[in-house]
C-alpha cells in the first residue's frame, strides 16, 4: 500500500476524530522535544558565559594559590581554611622569571566602605601596581597607583566602575576621600567597566595598594593569590614549571607532594570547566530524553484506546480486504504523523524558549551565545519519530490481529 | 459452476464449559449467478452461515470450497485478498467511514488492492453512478439518507468487481421506499450476472431472490427455488 492522498486523508481523519486526544498525545512529544532543544541551548549558552568570562581575563595567565591542589577534593581555601604560605617575597621572586610580563599579588577582604553620605559593605582588593596590565583592566579616569606608592603603603584607592556609581553617583570622585574601616583614602582613579566574570565582579571592587591592604586593613603578611601574565601562551607549561621550582626552593620543599601552593593556568581551568559543563549538559539532555520516552508511553496508551474505540472500523476494513500489514501500517502512519507534528511543534517551542532565555541573558548583559545545535534538533526529532514507531507498533499489531467478525460486532 | 460448496460445516462456540452449536452440519451448493436469500429466526445461525461463506469467520469443522478451491489452511493475507477481490459485502449498519466522502468510502477497497490512483477515481465514480449517486459523490455519510448510505456501501462492494455480493440484512435499517430501491439495485445486479447471497428475516425482501434457504437451529430446514421469472 503506497502512500497517496487517500491514505493520508484516512490517517488524518483517524487522528483528528478526537481532537483533544490527538493534542494530548502530541503534548508529550512537544514537551520532550522542546525540553531537549532548550536544555542543549541553555547548556551551550552557559558554557559560552563561562568560557567567555575566562577568556576575558586572558588565557595567558597563570595563577598561584596558597595550599596544595589535590585531585581528591576542592582546594583548602575553598573550605574556609586560611593558608598563610604565600608571601609578597614569593611574588617578587616570580617576577624575575623569563617570559613573565607582569605579576599582580592579591590580598583582599570585605569592609564597610563609605564616601560622603554613601555607605556600603564591599570588597576591597589589595593589589600590586601591575594589576591593570596583568588583568587587562584599563583605567578610565585618573590613574592607577605606582610601584612606589604601593610599596610605601600610600592611602590611595582606585574604584571599579560600579563602585564609583555606588559611592559617587552624582560627583566626580578623583581627589575625594573614601573611608574603609575608619581609615581615610584618596581616590586617584576609576577603572573602566569590565563586566562580571564567573566568580567575581571586578567592577564592584575597590582597589588599594597591596602593602596598604596588608598593613592597615588586614594586618597580615600573606597573599590570597598571585597572578602572572606570560608573553606567549606556548610558554605557559614551561613557566608553570619554573614557578613551582622557584617556590619549592623558597619554601624549602624537596618533594613535590609536599607543595604548600598550587599553580594553575586559566586554560587548564577552562578545559576543566568545559568538561564539567559538557557533562552537565548531557545529564540534563538525558533527563529531557526521558520525558520523550514518557511521551512515547503516552502514545501507546492513547493508541490502545484508539484501537479499542475504532474496533468496528478495523473490522470493516478487514471485511473489505485489508491485509493485517495494511491495518498495522495505517496505525503506524497515524503514530508517525502525531509524533512528526509533535516533534515539529516541539522544535519550534524549544527554539522559542532558547530565544527567550538568550534575550533575558542579553538584557542582563551576560556574554551569552544563542546556539540551537542542529544535532539537538535532529536528535530529538528522530528520537520522537523513533518513539512513535516503537510505541505505536504494539497497538498497531494488536489492531491488525483482530478477527474481522469479532471486530465488526464489537460494541 | 459451483461458487460456494459447503460440506457438513459446523460452528461451535465454547464459553467456559458451555458449548453453543450455532451450525450443526450444513451442506449446500450455490452456483454462480444465483440470487439466494437465507432466512430464519434470530439465533438460527443464518448470519454465521453467511459470515463463514464470506471469510469473515471460520468453521469449526467441515469442508468449504470457494470457486472450486478448498479454502482450509489459507493464510491471513490470502483470506484478505479474497475478501478484497472476490467478494463484496453490504451490511445492515452500512459501516461507512463518517469523516470521508462517499467517493473516498467507495475507493477504500481499491486502496487495499493497490489500484493506481487515476483508475481508483474512474472506477469509484462509475460504481456510484451505477447506484444512482453521481450527484452525491462528495457528501459525507451523515449528509445522506439511510437509503443513500446503503447505496454507497453497495457501490463500495461492487468496485473491485467481485464474483459474489454478500448482504447481511441490507434493508434492516431502512424504510419501505428505500428498501424497494435497494432491492431494485440487487435485482439489476443479478440480471447483469452477479451472484447475490442475502440474509434477511423479511418475507417480502426474500421474495426478490430466486432461491430461499431457511435455517433453523443451525440446520437447513428448507431450500426452495422459484420458477425463473425471466
Amino acid at each position: 500500500m503506497k502512500i497517496n492522498s487517500l491514505v493520508l486523508r484516512l490517517a488524518f481523519a483517524g487522528i483528528f476524530e478526537n481532537k483533544t486526544r490527538a493534542f494530548l498525545t502530541m503534548l508529550g512529544i512537544i514537551i520532550g522535544v522542546a525540553a531537549v532543544i532548550a536544555i542543549m541551548a541553555i547548556g551551550a549558552g552557559a558554557q559560552s558565559l563561562i568560557t567567555g568570562s575566562i577568556q576575558k581575563m586572558g588565557t595567558n595567565l597563570v595563577g598561584v594559590l596558597p595550599g596544595a591542589s589535590s585531585d581528591s577534593g576542592p582546594p583548602a581555601a575553598a573550605m574556609g581554611i586560611v593558608i598563610t604560605t604565600l608571601t609578597y617575597g614569593d611574588a617578587k621572586a616570580l617576577e624575575k622569571l623569563p617570559h613573565v610580563i607582569g605579576i599582580s599579588a592579591y590580598a583582599n577582604g570585605a569592609a564597610e566602605i563609605s564616601a560622603g553620605r554613601e555607605t556600603l559593605t564591599g570588597n576591597f582588593n589589595g593589589v600590586t601596581a601591575a594589576y591593570p596590565v596583568v588583568e587587562n583592566h584599563a583605567v578610565e579616569h585618573g590613574r592607577f597607583y605606582t610601584d612606589s606608592e604601593e610599596q610605601t603603603a600610600k592611602k590611595v584607592v582606585v574604584l571599579g566602575a560600579e563602585m564609583k556609581e555606588n559611592l559617587f553617583p552624582f560627583t566626580e570622585p578623583i581627589g575625594k576621600k573614601v573611608k574603609i574601616k575608619d581609615a581615610k583614602f584618596t581616590v586617584i582613579g576609576v577603572l573602566e567597566k569590565k563586566g562580571s566574570s564567573l566568580a567575581s565582579n571586578p567592577d564592584n571592587q575597590i582597589f588599594v595598594p597591596l602593602a596598604t591592604a596588608q598593613k592597615i586593613l588586614l594586618g597580615q603578611q600573606h597573599l590570597g593569590l598571585i597572578r602572572i601574565k606570560i608573553d606567549q601562551e606556548a610558554y605557559i607549561p614551561l613557566v608553570m614549571e619554573d614557578i613551582a621550582k622557584t617556590l619549592r626552593y623558597r619554601h624549602r620543599i624537596d618533594n613535590p607532594d609536599d607543595d604548600d601552593f598550587s599553580v594553575q593556568s586559566l586554560s587548564q581551568a577552562l578545559e576543566m570547566l568545559t568538561a564539567v559543563t559538557d557533562s552537565l549538559k548531557f545529564f540534563l539532555a538525558s533527563i529531557a530524553a526521558i520525558s520523550l520516552i514518557v511521551g512515547g508511553i503516552g502514545i501507546t496508551n492513547i493508541m490502545l484506546m484508539t484501537v479499542k474505540e475504532r474496533t468496528r472500523e478495523i473490522g470493516l476494513k478487514k471485511a473489505i480486504g485489508a491485509r493485517p500489514a495494511q491495518i498495522r501500517n495505517q496505525f503506524l502512519l497515524e503514530a508517525l504523523i502525531v509524533t512528526g507534528i509533535g516533534g515539529t511543534l516541539g522544535i519550534l517551542l524549544g527554539a522559542l524558549l532558547s530565544l527567550v532565555i538568550a534575550l533575558v541573558a542579553w538584557r542582563l548583559e551576560y556574554t551569552w551565545t544563542l546556539s540551537i545545535s542542529l544535532l539537538s534538533v535532529a536528535l530529538s526529532f528522530f528520537v520522537a519519530i523513533f518513539v512513535g514507531v516503537v510505541f505505536g507498533l504494539y497497538p498497531a499489531r494488536k489492531a491488525a490481529r483482530l478477527n474481522p467478525i469479532d471486530a465488526l460486532r464489537y460494541e | 459452476m459451483n461458487l460456494v460448496e459447503f460440506q457438513d460445516i459446523t460452528k461451535t462456540y465454547t464459553m467456559g464449559e458451555m458449548e453453543t452449536h450455532v451450525l450443526r452440519g450444513v451442506s449446500l451448493t450455490i452456483e454462480r449467478g444465483e440470487f439466494v436469500a437465507i432466512m430464519g429466526p434470530s439465533g438460527s445461525g443464518k448470519s454465521t452461515l453467511m459470515n463463514i461463506m464470506g471469510f469473515l469467520d471460520t468453521p469449526t469443522s467441515g469442508h468449504y470450497s470457494f470457486d472450486q478451491t478448498e479454502v482450509r489452511h489459507f493464510d491471513e493475507d490470502t483470506l484478505a485478498d479474497i475478501r478484497n477481490r472476490e467478494i463484496g459485502f453490504v451490511f445492515q449498519m452500512f459501516y461507512l467511514l463518517n469523516k470521508m466522502s462517499a467517493l473516498d468510502n467507495v475507493k477504500l477497497p481499491m486502496l487495499y488492492a493497490n489500484v493506481p490512483d487515476r483508475e481508483q477515481d474512474d472506477r469509484a465514480k462509475r460504481a456510484l453512478k451505477a447506484v444512482g449517486l453521481e450527484d452525491r459523490m462528495h457528501h459525507k455519510p451523515n449528509e445522506l439518507s439511510g437509503g443513500q448510505q446503503q447505496r454507497v456501501s453497495i457501490a463500495r462492494s461492487l468496485v473491485n468487481e467481485p464474483k459474489v455480493i454478500f448482504a447481511d440484512e441490507p434493508t434492516g435499517n431502512l424504510d419501505t421506499a428505500s428498501s424497494i430501491e435497494i432491492m431494485d439495485i440487487f435485482g439489476k445486479l443479478h440480471k447483469q450476472g452477479k451472484t447475490i447471497i442475502m440474509v434477511t428475516h423479511e418475507d417480502d425482501i426474500a421474495a426478490h431472490a430466486e432461491r430461499i434457504i431457511v435455517v433453523r437451529d443451525g440446520q437447513i430446514v428448507e431450500d426452495k427455488r422459484k420458477a425463473l421469472r425471466h
